[in-house]
């Protein structure tokens, strides 16, 4: 093993994430370099002492910050289905009521179906358009 | 919230800090990506054992986004968390000195180069899991980790952290 592919492969050694065969491979070389095998003890203890490393943490105060948000986004949405259900069921018996009703004209009832159903359409191409450009943009996945 | 729950958020915290250098910036990453994280639809669910890297790769996108938009996306972080240095008369460097010469070398890396590190030897994740995390290839990872060890062992070289002889360098 050369030193150039035995230097590639400490990092992955040190982290045991090597098979068995490049391990010992490795090792051989290890024995016999000794540049190398200083990089691996000098990399050895780099890594011992990442894990040593002391970070600030979040104080009982921040987190609770963090559950608020989350209980404030939970307030979100179900605010919105408190609002759109009870809203469809309403505007369905609306309907349901309004050609039910024999007291208005004809006239009436069919020109507002053709209203309604001029924004059944719109809404159904724009909807589509959305769909489409969504499947194409290929940054949708940068964002998570 | 449950202990594993608060250990993942800690964690994600000190990989924001990682990633952006700064205490104030990455609590705001971490809410961020907490937001993010609640209102994605394909999240896993919070006791799955994916969770972890499913929501440091939510704080790391969230990080790197922050980083574009400072511009600081090539450029080492800035010395906040650092610590001061002080000169020591001992031989010898104590372990308080060493973790901040540690620092200080880890916050002159890239922030890719310091957040595969910390990734690895901090967080202890696999080499999966980190490509899952980056969005990158298992054999990119290692060698950008393996590239990144180099690069801060070179330069705690130069500050004679190896040898423990302490000759006013720092």
């Amino acid at each position: 093993m050369e030193c150039h592919d035995a230097s590639t492969l400490i990092s992955a050694y040190l982290d045991g994430e090597l098979t068995q065969a490049d391990a010992q491979r490795l090792r051989l070389h290890l024995e016999d370099c000794r540049d190398c095998a200083r990089t691996h003890q000098e990399l050895r203890l780099l890594k011992e002492q990442m894990g040593q490393l002391s970070y600030p943490n979040a104080d009982a105060e921040m987190l609770k910050l963090l559950e608020q948000d989350s209980v404030s986004l939970l307030g979100k949405w179900s605010g919105w289905l408190l609002l759109l259900i009870p809203g469809l069921v309403l505007a369905a018996y609306g309907l349901y009521e309004f050609y039910s009703e024999t007291g208005e004209p004809i006239l009436i009832k069919v020109l507002f179906g053709a209203f309604q159903l001029g924004m059944l359409v719109l809404f159904i191409t724009v909807l589509r358009q959305r769909l489409l450009t969504y499947k194409k943009d290929k940054y949708r996945n940068v964002k998570l | 919230m449950k202990t594993d729950g608060t250990q993942i958020i800690q964690g994600a915290l000190q990989l924001a800090m990682q990633i952006t250098g700064s205490r104030d910036e990455a609590w705001d990453v971490l809410q961020a990506a907490t937001v993010k994280s609640l209102e994605h639809r394909n999240a896993p669910a919070r006791d799955d054992q994916g969770y972890r890297a499913w929501f440091f790769r939510v704080v790391h996108n969230q990080a790197i986004d922050w980083l574009r938009s400072q511009k600081k996306f090539d450029r080492s972080a800035d010395a906040e968390l650092a610590g001061e240095s002080d000169d020591d008369p001992e031989q010898h460097f104590s372990l308080e000195q060493r973790k901040m010469l540690l620092h200080k070398a880890l916050n002159a890396l890239s922030p890719e180069q310091r957040e595969i590190v910390c990734l690895k030897d901090f967080h202890d994740f696999s080499y999966q899991e980190i490509a899952e995390i980056m969005d990158l290839d298992r054999a990119v990872v290692a060698t950008r980790l393996h590239r990144a060890r180099l690069a801060l062992r070179d330069r705690l070289i130069q500050q004679r952290f190896f040898t423990g002889e302490n000759d006013g360098v720092s």
